[in-house]
């Protein structure tokens, strides 16, 4: 607790991600109304005049579509960033370990990769299959690879350097086991922490390919396609572009804010500048 | 410095067409029959064996990749199923939105972020850098596209300064054209000037700390020059950095700007392709803008040893 | 020509205010040189940065520090902004980080001459050339255009002194500048010090932990301990016969001191323990805890200075006790 209060970053971060997990998996059992019940007698209803947010343009009950949405916004980020993550690591560490023209191979690829944010690569696999909660999860985990690749790495070779894996290879031990037993673990932390902001910047761009059109289909409840609806209603409705906007904030403010708050409890010598 | 040139050059060409190759995979490889996913499972059997003909589909993939590399260098690069026009010439009025968004949008937040990072790192720990910070954080967690409703809410529909989107071209009235611009542009800059402020601010705070900044104080210059002739160079560098890599999520930022506020540029011209399933326009748009990501990172290698004397050495 | 009167520097921290530098005297007459040496947290790199007006915002400098009779701890920093560089010049430590790695050494050295004496970019290239000929760098007009990563450690300390020089200084104050290159070269550099201050008349404050290189260049020499002057005298005397026990037990620490030369480059490790960290002071003589003739007494006031006979002053009760 102490640690806690010495982070404010950190626990309000983790105040506002913890709240937001409890909102999605609550949405699974309980939301104020049906998210999808169409009751077109409230279409558009401005807050508090139909329930507690009001209501869309099929009178749908814009705070039980938020917490719905977060949850789908929240699986589809986790899935994407520990699938990217897995990959990235993967391919970074052994980078690491073997040096030489693995490692420019990985780089390389992850330059290539680089090239192609989220909003491309799921536009061409939408051509291909569709959209849909697939191909929302493959572009941005595809995204997440070279980012991970380009972490794991450098941080791994400054793990190479230390002189306990200079005693391991030393003793014998091969590239493969040196990087489960010994580098993994050390960088462990710095992945954590990487991953917190990754999954903020997944949740960035679920949304804006759910506002294109080629994430979760309808009649799921996204934020971002609540947005793209709300285009049509802009001036009629507001409330129906000023609300998923500032879920999506506070999703991507809180768990941005818990990978700072967590940066500076494992790398603390970053503190003072960040 | 030369040698660095070629180099990079190389490196530059090598990941361009590795590239290519992925989207070539993706597109024409992997679903086995490109021609059946653009017409769908409706088509009759004689209008798909046309499309196949046209698309040269009979022929091996990788003389069809050549060709298609080819057509790129030759500005040939084919013909849109949907638009029945030559997807060069669609392309060429479409750059003619995109790049002047993207170049706006970049010298806005530049312009933006670089003196709020100073003042921000100036002030360490006093207001003003509270203040920076807590833009940054809020800056880099809003969605440009909300940002560019909000934006079309408050100067649109509240102001009525401007127009909700659309663009009057570029022929009939420039300066109404720049206008029509304007709110997209900040839309797209505003999470880079929060991400670009962060970066300036602790470049220049490290910058600070080293010992060349105080000899240039011990020469007599105030604070202030220092910080201007001596600081603000060297803490450019990871800010040039940071600006290349976030150039792949400016691009994927025109896509859904440009859809916002119904511009016809590239981003709209791909996300149209992509309802059409036109897959020979979507093929070549996507390396159009995967290749301006690797070409601006690859003058962003450049800018570094302009700024950095000590890699104009290194080859 | 340079009086520092009861200098001491304060600086606030989370856990309140540390004394870095307290009663501190001496003065310094143009075309002389004075030595300060000390270990490291001695307080003299502190002194050096107090003199020049350059200590972080957080640090309070009291007492008085009087350049040419003009009263440096009064002047705004505007004032001081003019003074520095102008009528002080500085030389660092670490020739490979002290200068700008983006900015050649010629308009590095330039620079001051354009800011202080409004020289234009023609005249003032031309003066660097002169400062970079003067120095000692070989092939100097193809030198002015080079980038300080392209020149060796010795050269980019030759230009560290050129750019310290430029504006023709009164008082040059050099924090340890001979610490960071090769011993050959520590020499020459050395030499160059020594002939520049005799030919301009400056005044030098030499910074250094190493005797050897006092001894070689300092008409007068301060020992700083733990923030404070304990002893002071000519070079001459104090190296022939040191009266504080913190000053013998650093020239015992010297390996075989009997030529002048002898000792160069030797570090200060035999004396037992570390320099006290600020905060953590003893209240009376600030070496009670790592000297030899301790006694209760020395733990009850900071010692005054006194005296044996003719010789130099101490900081030390027990003078007239000692071996």
């Amino acid at each position: 607790m102490k640690a806690l209060a010495r982070h404010p970053t950190l626990l309000l971060g983790g105040l506002v991600t913890l709240l937001l997990l409890a909102t999605a998996f609550l949405s699974r059992v309980w939301t104020p109304a049906p998210p999808t019940q169409i009751q077109i007698t409230r279409r558009l209803a401005p807050p508090l005049e139909a329930g507690l947010l009001g209501a869309d343009h099929f009178g749908r009950d814009i705070a039980s579509l938020l917490m719905a949405g977060a949850w789908n916004s929240l699986s589809i980020a986790f899935v994407a960033v520990l699938l990217g993550m897995a990959g990235g690591v993967l391919l970074g560490t052994l980078a690491a370990a073997w040096r030489g023209w693995a490692e420019e191979i990985v780089m390389r690829l992850a330059d290539v990769t680089f090239a192609f944010p989220a909003v491309l690569s799921a536009i061409m696999i939408a051509a291909l299959i569709g959209p849909g909660v697939t191909t929302a999860v493959i572009a941005i985990g595809v995204f997440n690879v070279p980012v991970f690749a380009r972490v794991a790495r450098s941080a791994a070779l400054q793990i190479w350097e230390r002189d306990f894996v200079l005693a391991a290879r030393s003793a014998g031990k091969g590239a493969l086991l040196i990087t489960f037993h010994h580098v993994l673990p050390n960088i462990a932390g710095l992945l954590i922490v990487q991953a917190t902001i990754q999954l903020a910047m997944a949740i960035l761009a679920e949304a804006g390919l759910s506002f294109l059109g080629v994430g979760v289909p309808p009649p799921h409840p996204s934020w971002g396609r609540m947005l793209s609806d709300s285009q049509t209603y802009l001036s009629q409705a507001p409330h129906l572009a000023i609300l998923p906007g500032l879920a999506i904030a506070l999703a991507v403010l809180g768990f941005n804010m818990l990978g700072d708050g967590l940066r500076d409890v494992i790398d603390p010598k970053l503190r003072r500048k960040r | 410095m030369i040698l660095l040139l070629l180099r990079r050059f190389a490196s530059l060409i090598v990941t361009l067409l590795l590239a290519s190759l992925a989207i070539f995979v993706v597109l024409e490889v992997l679903p086995g029959d490109p021609a059946a996913i653009m017409l769908g499972t409706e088509a009759r059997e004689d209008t798909l064996a046309a499309l196949r003909q046209q698309m040269g589909l009979d022929r091996p993939a990788y003389e069809r990749y050549l060709d298609w590399l080819g057509g790129m260098l030759t500005g040939d690069l084919g013909l849109s199923m949907t638009y029945r026009v030559s997807v060069s010439e669609l392309v060429a009025d479409r750059l003619a939105v995109t790049i002047p968004l993207a170049v706006m949008a970049i010298l806005i937040s530049t312009a933006l972020a670089v003196p709020l990072g100073l003042i921000a790192a100036a002030n360490h720990e006093k207001v003003a850098d509270r203040g920076v910070m807590l833009f940054a954080q809020i800056g880099v967690a809003i969605p440009n596209f909300w940002f560019g409703l909000l934006l079309i809410l408050f100067f649109s529909s509240y102001l009525g300064w401007f127009s909700a989107g659309g663009f009057p071209g570029w022929a009939a009235n420039p300066a109404l054209a720049l206008k029509a611009l304007l709110l997209p542009a900040i839309a797209l800059a505003l999470p880079q000037a929060a991400i670009l402020a962060r970066v300036t601010r602790s470049s220049v705070l490290e910058i600070l700390g080293e010992d060349f900044v105080r000899t240039a104080r011990a020469k007599g210059l105030t604070r202030r020059v220092t910080l201007h002739r001596h600081v603000l160079r060297n803490a450019l560098i990871p800010v040039v950095t940071v600006m290349g890599m976030q150039f792949s999520f400016l691009v994927a930022g025109a896509i859904l700007v440009e859809n916002v506020f119904t511009l016809p540029g590239l981003g709209r011209l791909l996300f149209q392709a992509m309802s059409q399933r036109d897959l020979v326009v979507i093929k070549d748009v996507v390396l159009l803008f995967a290749a301006l990501v690797i070409l601006v990172n690859f003058l962003v290698d450049l800018a570094y040893a302009w700024l950095d004397p000590r890699l104009r050495q290194r080859t | 020509m340079l009086e520092v009167r009861d200098l001491s520097v304060r600086i606030g921290t989370p856990l309140g205010d540390l004394s870095l530098v307290e009663r501190t005297d001496f003065i310094l007459e143009a075309g002389r040189t004075l030595g300060i040496v000390g270990e490291s947290g001695s307080g003299k790199s502190m002194l050096a940065l107090a003199i020049m007006g350059l200590l972080p915002p957080s640090a309070r400098t009291t007492g008085s520090i009087k350049l040419q009779g003009q009263e440096l701890l009064s002047l705004t920093e505007r004032e001081l902004c003019r003074i520095r560089g102008n009528q002080i010049g500085m030389i660092f430590q670490e020739p490979m980080t002290a200068l700008n790695p983006a900015m050649s050494i010629g308009d590095q050295i330039a620079e001051g001459l354009m800011w202080h004496e409004g020289l234009g970019r023609r005249a003032a290239r031309q003066r660097a050339l002169d400062l970079l000929q003067r120095v000692g760098i070989s092939d100097a007009r193809r030198r002015l255009d080079a980038f300080p990563h392209q020149l060796s450690g010795g050269q980019r300390q030759r230009v560290g002194i050129a750019i310290a020089l430029a504006c023709r200084p009164r008082l040059l104050i050099a924090d340890e500048p001979t610490t960071a290159l090769d011993v050959t070269v520590q020499a020459q550099i050395l030499d160059l010090l020594a002939e520049l201050v005799a030919e301009m008349g400056m005044g030098l404050i030499l910074i250094s932990h190493d005797l050897g290189v006092i001894a070689e260049t300092a008409d007068d020499t301060l020992v700083m301990y733990a923030g404070m002057p304990v002893e002071m005298g000519s070079s001459e005397e104090l190296f022939s016969k040191p009266m504080h026990p913190y000053t013998r037990g650093l020239f015992e620490a010297m390996p075989g001191r009997q030529g002048p030369l002898a000792g160069k480059g030797a570090r200060l490790q035999t004396i037992p323990g570390v320099v006290p960290e600020p905060g953590r002071r003893p209240p009376g003589c600030r070496f009670a805890g790592r000297c030899p003739y301790e006694i209760a007494a020395c733990n009850a006031a900071v010692p005054e200075w006194s005296r044996l006979g003719q010789s130099q002053p101490a900081r030390c009760i027990r003078l007239e006790d000692l071996p």
